[in-house]
């Protein structure tokens, strides 16, 4: 007799990579070959990761049309066996494997497509948090200021991007004929984030985009006006830091938890 | 004969909690007397999920049924998604916890199916053995579910219902049972359903699933696509029957239909169970008793 755990290997192995093996321990049934019966595991795998990728990118599905798209996702799911006791984690490397993956990598709107849209999923479960109020931010005293360090809530997600991948996800969203590739000159940023339950994104001017990296990596607010100085020039430096920092606030895009220079670890 | 210290009572005519139908559901009042929601799509950090599970939770007494626990499986028991379903369990605080008897993966992989198991003294051991700790760690019985095959093993040694009958005596668990799976399994493997319905030990039964499939001729695939045909609404009275007033829901996973329609086939399953001569105990929960309220039925 096949031992329990060998006959689950050799049954998984029929799964991931058509091995025939587990047969010698199938009979036909009354009305059809076992082949065919252990057939409709075999589809089945493949088709519900499919359709798990399906689900969460929809726009670049139909940006790239069936019969590219299932290619892609074929591709993905040889490459990356499901690890994940739930479906909402199998397309979380999706947008790398787009990115970095011949020929998709070619195309640099794909992979920011599925970069966009895996950031839009994601927010719309991440972890629910207390967000900082202007009026907390009152309270601090002025001394401390230069050490404020502001953490980011969990459901924001950065993106930049080369080419016009936004606008292509909103027109295919929108149900609209996709524009034709833009490949920008220079980086675009756009913030994806929450907003009463749902997905959203916004373009960031470099400027806020260089404020926002510097304040996700923990530097104090002090530093960050420095940095705006240096970058955008003296005038009005501290208005611009502050105009970021309010609108981040106002958003709801801070949490509630901050630190200054003097607290303790 | 050792049964479950408390079963639960039944909980009367419920739906599979779908996305599709929140707003109907948060909006209105429709008649349906309580909800099985998927663990998994409620095992995120928070959001939306979330939020509506918690507004649902507070009008609807629920059930928590995955997919992922894998309780077949030669590999360890998954104890992150243990804790993770405990940790959800505790918000939710549901009637009971169910999964499925099959097993989702080897070597740290899921294929995200329910695969079968073949009946034999080995496998009935072992899946005894993770049943007790699981009921262990969780602090409470959960319900396992008959799964759809379209496979057997030439090993195998009994058939699935004494196999299911020794597990929930030994592993003392619950049984959820579901009617359109046995309908399937016995198509595709040419056992007499009513057989596999007349040999089930009722005192275990806590809950039936009712289901549509497809059919291609020399074998049937568990799709849950379609509404539920008339041999499993027959198989269906034959079970209420035997078994009395178990909790009865239509379980509906893809090409989800208007709420109206799922209501539609809930109403029929109240009608069957009337006609067996099946009385229904006043619900438990808080707010109005959905079961005197009649709907329209198919004809």
């Amino acid at each position: 007799m096949t031992s329990l755990k060998d006959l689950q290997d050799s049954f998984q192995k029929a799964l991931l990579e058509g091995d025939p093996s587990i047969l010698t321990q199938i009979p036909d049934s009354q009305r059809e070959k076992k082949e065919e019966l252990l057939g409709v595991y075999q589809y089945a795998y493949g088709a519900r990761l499919l359709e798990f990728l399906q689900t969460d990118y929809g726009n670049l599905h139909g940006y790239l049309g069936d019969e590219q798209f299932e290619a892609l996702c074929n591709a993905y799911i040889e490459s990356h066996p499901s690890h994940t006791i739930n479906a909402r984690w199998f397309g979380e490397q999706f947008p790398a494997f787009v990115k970095e993956t011949p020929p998709f990598s070619d195309m640099a709107q794909l992979g920011e497509i599925a970069a966009l849209e895996y950031a839009l999923n994601s927010v719309f479960d991440e972890v629910d948090e207390r967000v900082l109020s202007m009026e907390q931010l009152a309270e601090l005293p002025p001394e401390k200021w230069a050490g404020l360090v502001l953490q980011p809530v969990t459901a924001i997600h950065h993106l930049a991007l080369t080419t016009n991948a936004d606008e292509i996800w909103q027109a295919l969203e929108n149900e609209n004929d996709p524009p034709a590739l833009v490949q920008h000159e220079e980086t675009v940023h756009i913030l994806v984030f929450r907003y009463d339950s749902h997905g959203y994104f916004r373009p960031m001017p470099y400027e806020e985009a260089m404020m926002w990296d510097k304040m996700v990596m923990g530097v104090p607010f002090g530093v960050l006006c420095e940095l705006i100085t240096a970058y955008g020039g003296e005038e009005d430096a501290a208005m611009r830091a502050a105009g970021y920092l309010q609108g981040w606030i106002a958003s709801g895009f801070i949490a509630e938890n901050f630190k200054t220079g003097d607290d303790k670890e | 004969m050792s049964l479950p210290s408390k079963k639960p009572s039944s909980l009367g005519f419920g739906l599979g909690l779908r996305p599709p139908h929140y707003p109907e559901i948060l909006g209105g009042d429709p008649p349906i007397d309580w909800f099985e929601i998927l663990s998994e799509n409620y095992m995120v950090p928070g959001g939306q999920p979330m939020r509506i599970l918690d507004e649902i939770n507070e009008k609807y007494p629920l059930v928590m049924h995955g997919v992922s626990m894998s309780i077949g499986s030669t590999a360890p028991l998954d104890m992150d998604y243990l804790r993770d379903l405990k940790k959800l369990a505790q918000r939710v605080k549901p009637k009971w916890i169910s999964d499925h008897i099959c097993w989702t993966g080897v070597h740290g992989l899921n294929m995200h199916d329910l695969l079968p198991l073949p009946m034999t003294q080995e496998a009935l051991d072992h899946l005894v053995e993770r049943i007790k700790q699981v009921q262990d760690f969780l602090g409470q019985p959960i319900a396992l579910e008959n799964a759809s095959t379209y496979v057997t093993f030439k090993d195998d040694e009994m058939t699935e219902w004494d196999f299911i009958n020794e597990m929930a005596e030994q592993a003392d668990c619950l049984l959820l049972l579901d009617i359109n799976n046995i309908y399937v399994s016995s198509f595709n493997h040419g056992f007499d359903p009513h057989t596999y319905v007349d040999a089930i030990n009722p005192d275990r039964v806590v809950q039936f699933h009712l289901a549509g499939h497809q059919n291609n001729g020399t074998h049937i695939v568990d799709t849950h696509d379609h509404p539920v045909i008339k041999d499993v609404w027959d198989l269906y009275g034959r079970a209420i029957k035997r078994f009395g007033p178990v909790s009865t829901m239509i379980e509906r996973d893809d090409n989800i239909p208007p709420l109206d329609e799922l209501l539609e086939e809930l109403e029929m399953a109240r009608k069957i169970a009337d006609q067996q001569g099946v009385q229904f105990p006043p619900l438990e929960h808080q707010g109005t008793s959905h079961i005197s309220q009649k709907m329209e039925t198919p004809s």
